[in-house]
């Protein structure tokens, strides 16, 4: 690559419209015999024809819109900057949930006599097995805590809940 | 900025910023939504700088990001320019700016998206090579080593043109 010392002198001449009539009649001179310059002259006449010309092509819209457009997206990001902690918080609620289901699950399968619930399930003593009394009954004769079932309860409550929050923001 | 101060800024830019992204990405359709998107993130950003010619080259380089994510996604068609038949101006342009633009139509597509990015940047734009640095995230060095190339490949195929033009 080699620069010629006419380049800059020639750049601005074009870049003022003097090129070629009010050009220096060396500069002219010289840019006949230079490749360099000559390229130069052709490429920055083209390209600024082109855009002279390719500036009078675009149907604008009107700034007004473009201005509205920007003020809707600029109060969108902010709002989605302030809920953002809020949505957070509510992911953190339904993962907690989530967690505290799957222990509450766990527990269940490790208290409850999953075998003897089958048997009365054969037998088809539906109505013993499924009174409140008999399950607080036959809950206490295993050893499940109180707290198991009323949890289970509550976190299918709170669960759903935290779902529906989660379905609605999206 | 106000509504005020962009309408006028607006003015003075959508023209030249339009010609750039449709002579650049070569689709008419893609610098109108380029150029819509362009001053809508101009104006929702934050670290907006001030001052005419700064706004200006941040602008140009908000543009400029647009098509290179446009590119990395989906590689360019072929140029479809809009003809200088539908342009509507109102003095129609004369043959020898036709047959200019004409050239310049069948040359442009054959560089590379970066070389008509840097060309019409610095020769139809007129900016210097630190201001094509600040608008592309290039080096100054690199942009005259690059330029210096660009021109000479756009005037090696506009000539090939011309001589073509010339025999037929």
């Amino acid at each position: 690559m080699s620069a010629c010392g006419f380049e800059k002198d020639l750049s601005l001449a074009l870049r003022e419209g003097r090129w070629p009539a009010a050009a220096d009649p060396s500069l002219r001179e010289h840019v006949a015999g230079c490749r360099n310059c000559s390229d130069l002259v052709l490429v920055t006449q083209t390209l600024q024809l082109s855009r002279a010309t390719m500036s009078q092509v675009p149907v604008l819209p009107a700034p007004g819109i473009i201005f509205w457009r920007a003020q809707l997206r600029r109060r969108t990001t902010a709002a989605e900057r302030m809920t953002r902690p809020i949505l957070f918080t509510e992911m953190l609620a339904f993962a907690a949930t989530l967690a505290a289901f799957l222990f509450v699950v766990r527990q269940a399968i490790r208290y409850v006599d999953w075998r003897s619930l089958g048997d009365s399930v054969a037998s088809g003593d539906w109505h013993s097995n499924f009174s409140f009394t008999a399950m607080t009954q036959s809950l206490a004769a295993v050893s499940v805590p109180l707290w198991l079932p009323i949890g289970g309860l509550l976190l299918f409550a709170l669960g759903g809940l935290a779902v529906y929050v989660l379905a609605h923001n999206e | 900025m106000d509504d005020e101060a962009f309408a006028a800024f607006y003015q003075r830019n959508a023209r030249p910023l339009w010609a750039y992204l449709a002579r650049v990405s070569g689709n008419a359709t893609m610098a109108d939504d380029f150029l819509q998107e362009s001053f809508v993130r101009f104006l929702s950003s934050q670290t907006r700088p001030d001052g005419e010619v700064a706004c200006r080259h941040y602008l140009f380089a908000i543009a400029t990001n647009l098509m290179r994510d446009h590119w990395r996604k989906a590689p360019m068609a072929a140029i479809d320019d809009v003809a200088p038949a539908a342009l509507p101006s109102a003095e129609p342009p004369d043959a020898e700016t036709i047959g200019q633009l004409a050239l310049l139509s069948s040359a442009f597509p054959r560089l590379r998206a970066r070389e008509r990015q840097l060309l019409w940047l610095a020769y139809a734009e007129g900016n210097t090579h630190k201001e094509i640095a600040e608008i592309t995230g290039l080096s100054s060095p690199s942009i005259r080593i690059m330029l210096f190339r660009a021109r000479r490949k756009l005037a090696r195929l506009l000539r090939q043109r011309i001589t073509t033009g010339g025999e037929q």
